[in-house]
């Protein structure tokens, strides 16, 4: 009985963990503009939230028909709102430094991120959004001064470092782009776009081994990398292998070709609508974030809403959806969102893996299998459908061979303490008791204060 | 840049001082301030002179022209593309002249007198006189690109004017008026989006050829408007279908026939825009680069003949280094190295770097822009008109710039940049590097206008290269070079005979002591517009050249050695058997090149 208790106890805590997370590493996604130190403050189990409409922060629901005035509208109604609630509170500031640079009013923009700096002189965005703008007015040395502050502030800001690497290259400092793209290779080493840089800076210096390399980790990353492929063209070519060019080339030729059919107009029209919905569902996903840390989850909520429906093909703000209805475990909302998020980029694996797991919770057992059968076989090597496996198995009571199997896989492929935590609930499960201890055991090893494996392994350990 | 000891100001200072020495202490003090003062003021202004110096002296020079696009407000996508101009010695009298294209009224426009292209001659000491209707080139079209040769051989430069419209060709009847050629040469090329055009022979049979590229299909009715804000705004090239490019091959009796298919031109379509010829693969015959806005530029390969192969991937020049396709916009070549090879430079949109494309030799570019520094300074601009020229005479290429954007409120919705922007001089390092020295340069770099064509001559023979620059909707900007140094240099007319008239397409190497540098001959060139048929070489210090290498398109070639600097030469295929080359004499018709016995080659 006691087993049971805490099974049951692990299966709910497991619902909650924070399983997603990005993986493989994807370009260009915006960085939560969370001030280092901050968390969620919020339980994991929260009770569903009480409706809202609009959260308090509109009057009236998102225009079905939007135009460029009624966004601007919109997000200017957000800043000052935000701004409004919390003065003090830099990511709030920041908000509205987007919202201004969204409208491309650059000089107020700096102002807000400046107050933002003065409020927390630690807070690397204030400094990344200041090198955005010097980089926009054509200021290079001011840019690699500012993006250099955000980075030492922070050093896994990986946008900050990649900013200052492309423009230290736009400075002819190729050397230092280096240096600074090969540390931030070392704390992230999955990341596409740094390999990218990393080849460019390599080019400048002519060093078309180290570029031909670099190129070819980020197209091993990302392989449909377009500007990677062009790279690898270029240093095949400089470095004599002709039919590689070609084939690099050829490569490079046909994802063009792709890239083409899509809005371009962009480039010379910055009003086009497409585009400045996608930008503004940034800025809407950025104030989500700000109110979720402060404790105004039904404003989050509404404010997420609002982006998604700004952006039919957003992420970040379907992707904060989608966790926060996890989080309050309402997994037919969540389900909803992943679904989405799988329609619009069926090319991640993070949003098939979050469809599995919602119909876990929804006791969609067979569609959840499926699911994660697939993402296994695609996948071999990643861990957390493997997880989820052992996990939908445990729960349904499927044979323990394979129940164990997938939960040794997880271990194998991922040893932290999730998995060994999940691994020893198999094998107690199994009766294999010393075993389970050791499992959990070692979870306790890896994560000392995680409170449910602490639990869970004292339960066991002090079962008669 | 004279040095603080020998400044005349504080000379002056000095003296001042003295006199003064035995005053009262009270005035003797501010006597002291104001010679320090003006110590001071003598070290700012020497500071702020730097070895490049551009005068704006547009105001004084006669020329009254002032650019229209004919909006009505409509922001039809063929306004922001207007126009090129042309700097060329229309009447032979040895000084450069100076063609204006223009807009027409488009629909919702209403003007009392329609405008017209101008055409200015140089009266010589800055001074110009508008010559159109006398010369008959007034009447053109909705003008963007021009390109100007001798296409029938005549020994009179003719234009070739590329338009919102049907084209024109006017051909120099050589007493100072032209006439319309058009209908005869067969070359108006329908109602299409005009862009760079040039002459060149493609087939080295001693005619000169010509390239149309176009720019995109566009119709009123196809118009798309967009606003922002509730004002309207300018569409870019992705809202319509591409224009392929035309190649007109010269037959030599006053006729030309569309090649473009034969050719392998006809085959693709890019939105056009500048565009320039040379032989940058050293293999004898002209190649062509043409850019595309929004689109891979095009470099067709050709074989000898005439036939093209595209090869713009292959060899480095469709994309920038990051493999993006820019908004490209004028280019123009030159060694800016002095390795001997043309290398090219090509501005860009707003926010895109430019691209300096370093000749690798075998066909082959590098993009080399990040490394060189040729970037800077124009960043958060729309880059237009520009060349290569070396305007202080030290013998490496500088690179010049003219900036404006095309949105006419940008600045309402876009504080980073600006409608109207002061043109960028970048000096050449001669280390392979490039420095902004746009604030030192002169006041004809703070000449803030709307930039396109710019066109680069020596329009006094002074020897240092000036400055044309035709800015939409507005009056051009004229710079005279005043740069101080005393450094020498040479210039070069070529006359073919065997070969085209012009000397398109040969090139003329400079050798003098340990400097040895290249140029080529071209027509059409920088944003739709014509320059620099006089070739010019900066030398130092050096005030002598030891040989000047003719090679002419066909392969033959003259070596003239032993040649004095600071002259104006006029070189004639052939005429190195007979003695050293001719001098241009200012004010008179062209001569031949006077008989001496000499050396052959």
């Amino acid at each position: 009985m006691a087993a049971v208790a805490a099974i049951a106890m692990a299966l709910v805590l497991m619902a909650s963990w924070p399983w997603v997370s990005r993986w493989p590493p994807w370009q260009g996604s915006p960085r939560d503009l969370e001030p280092r130190g901050a968390d969620d403050g919020l339980p994991a189990q929260d009770a569903p939230s009480p409706k809202e409409s609009s959260g308090g922060l509109w009057e009236y629901p998102f225009p079905a028909q939007l135009t460029e005035d009624l966004l601007y509208r919109d997000l200017e109604q957000l800043s000052a709102r935000i701004v409004g609630d919390f003065p003090d509170r830099p990511d709030a500031v920041a908000v509205a430094a987007m919202e201004r640079m969204f409208r491309g009013k650059s000089g107020e923009a700096a102002e807000f991120w400046k107050r933002a700096a003065s409020l927390d002189p630690k807070y690397p965005e204030a400094h990344f959004g200041l090198a955005q703008i010097a980089r926009q007015r054509g200021d290079f040395e001011e840019a690699a001064r500012l993006a250099r502050q955000a980075w030492t502030l922070d050093p896994g800001h990986d946008e900050a470092a990649r900013f200052l690497a492309d423009t230290l290259l736009n400075l002819g400092e190729a050397d230092e782009a280096i240096r600074v793209l090969e540390t931030n290779l070392r704390a992230n080493p999955r990341s596409a776009v740094s390999f990218y840089l990393l080849g460019q800076a390599h080019l400048q210096n002519q060093a078309f081994r180290e570029a031909r390399d670099a190129f070819q980790r980020a197209v091993t990353l990302s392989p449909r990398y377009t500007h990677a492929y062009y790279g690898l063209s270029v240093a095949s070519e400089r470095l004599g292998d002709a039919q590689s060019a070609r084939s690099h080339r050829e490569k490079f030729n046909a994802l063009k070709e792709q890239e083409q059919s899509t809005a371009r107009e962009s480039v010379r029209n910055p009003k086009d609508l497409p585009l400045l919905r996608r930008g503004a569902a940034t800025i809407y996903a950025t104030a989500g974030d700000v109110y979720h840390r402060q404790g105004k989850p039904g404003a989050a909520e509404a404010i997420w809403k609002r982006g998604a429906l700004c952006d039919p093909k957003g992420l970040r703000c379907r992707e904060a959806l989608a966790r926060f209805y996890e989080r309050r475990l309402r997994p037919a909302d969540a389900l909803v969102l992943y679904e989405e998020l799988r329609a619009i980029a069926p090319e991640n694996p993070e949003y098939e893996l979050g469809v599995a797991q919602q119909q876990m919770r929804l006791d969609r057992t067979s569609e959840a299998e499926k699911g994660l059968l697939a993402l296994c076989q695609r996948l071999p090597h990643w861990s957390r459908p493997a997880a989820a496996l052992a996990q939908l198995y445990l729960h349904t009571g499927r044979g323990r061979e394979e129940t164990l199997r997938w939960a040794q896989k997880a271990v194998e492929l991922e040893p932290v303490a999730a998995h060994y935590f999940l691994l020893g609930l198999v094998l107690d499960q199994g009766g294999h008791r010393e075993q389970a201890l050791a499992a959990l055991r070692r979870a306790v090893e890896l994560e000392p204060d995680n409170q449910p494996c602490r639990e869970a392994y004292e339960s066991l350990r002090n079962r008669p | 840049m004279t040095s603080i000891g020998k400044s005349p100001a504080r000379a002056a200072a000095r003296d001042r001082a003295k006199s003064i020495a035995f005053a009262a202490p009270a005035v003797r003090r501010v006597a002291s301030w104001i010679g320090w003062a003006a110590v001071v003021q003598a070290a700012v202004w020497c500071r702020a002179q730097g070895p490049i110096q551009l005068r704006n002296v547009t105001s004084n020079s006669g020329i009254d022209f002032c650019h229209t696009d004919g909006s009505s407000g409509r922001h039809y996508i063929v306004e922001y593309v207007a126009s090129g101009l042309a700097t060329f010695d229309y009447d032979g009298d040895g000084l450069v002249d100076i063609y204006f294209l223009n807009g027409q009224p488009l629909p919702g426009t209403k003007v009392d007198v329609p405008p017209k292209n101008h055409l200015y001659r140089n009266l010589g000491g800055w001074r110009f006189e508008d010559v159109t209707d006398r010369a008959g080139v007034g009447r053109a079209g909705y003008g963007l690109g021009v390109a100007v040769a001798d296409y029938d051989n005549d020994g009179w430069s003719d234009i070739y004017v590329s338009n919102f419209g049907p084209n024109v060709l006017f051909r120099n009847r050589g007493n100072g008026a032209f006439e319309d050629a058009t209908a005869q040469a067969g070359v108006a090329r329908g109602d299409k989006v005009g862009a760079g055009v040039a002459f060149l022979d493609v087939d080295r049979d001693g005619d000169v050829d010509l390239y149309v590229s176009n720019y995109i299909k566009f119709r009123y009715e196809l118009h798309v408007p967009v606003s922002s804000g509730g004002r309207g705004m300018y569409h870019g090239p992705r809202a319509y279908d591409p224009e392929p490019d035309q190649l007109f091959h010269n037959n030599g009796d006053g006729t030309f026939t569309d090649a473009s298919g034969p050719s392998g031109i006809g085959a693709l379509a890019g939105p056009g825009m500048g565009m320039v010829c040379g032989d940058f693969d050293g293999d004898g015959d002209t190649d062509v680069f043409v850019l595309n806005d929004v689109f891979r530029n095009f470099y067709f390969e050709n074989d000898g003949t005439g036939r093209f192969r595209e090869v713009g991937v292959q060899n480095g020049t469709s994309y920038n280094v990051y493999g993006q396709e820019n908004g490209n916009m004028g280019v123009d070549c030159g060694d800016y190295d002095n390795d001997g090879r043309l290398d090219l430079f090509v501005t860009t949109y707003q926010t895109e770097p430019v691209m300096l494309l370093r000749n690798l030799g075998a066909g082959l570019f590098e993009d080399v822009t990040l490394r060189t520094r040729a970037g800077q300074g124009s960043f958060n601009q729309v880059k237009w008109g520009c060349g290569f020229v070396d305007f202080d005479n030290d013998g490496h290429k500088d690179i010049f710039m003219a900036l404006g954007h095309l949105q006419d409120f940008v600045e309402h919705f876009d504080d980073t940049t600006t409608y109207d922007a002061a043109p960028v001089l970048l000096r050449n390092t001669g280390r392979g590097t490039f420095v902004n020295v746009s604030a030192s340069a002169g006041d004809g770099l703070r000449v803030r206008s709307v930039g396109r064509g710019a066109a680069f001559d020596d329009l006094d023979n002074d020897g240092r290269v000036d400055v044309v620059i035709l800015n939409s909707r507005r009056p051009p900007t004229v710079l005279r070079n005043e740069s101080p140094g005393g450094n020498h240099w040479i210039q070069v007319r070529v006359r073919g005979v065997k070969t085209n008239r012009d000397g398109i397409g040969a090139q003329v190497r400079v050798v003098a002591h340990d400097l040895a540098q290249i140029a080529e001959v071209h027509s059409g060139r920088g944003y739709q517009s014509d320059f620099g048929a006089r070739l010019h070489f900066g030398l130092g210090g050096r005030t002598t050249i030891d040989r000047i290498e003719v090679r002419w398109m066909g392969g033959g070639t003259d070596v003239w050695e032993n040649v004095a600097a600071d002259q104006i030469l006029v070189v004639t295929e052939g005429a190195s058997r007979e003695g050293p080359p001719a001098r241009l004499a200012p004010g008179a018709r062209n001569q031949p090149p006077h008989p001496v016995a000499s050396h052959a080659r």
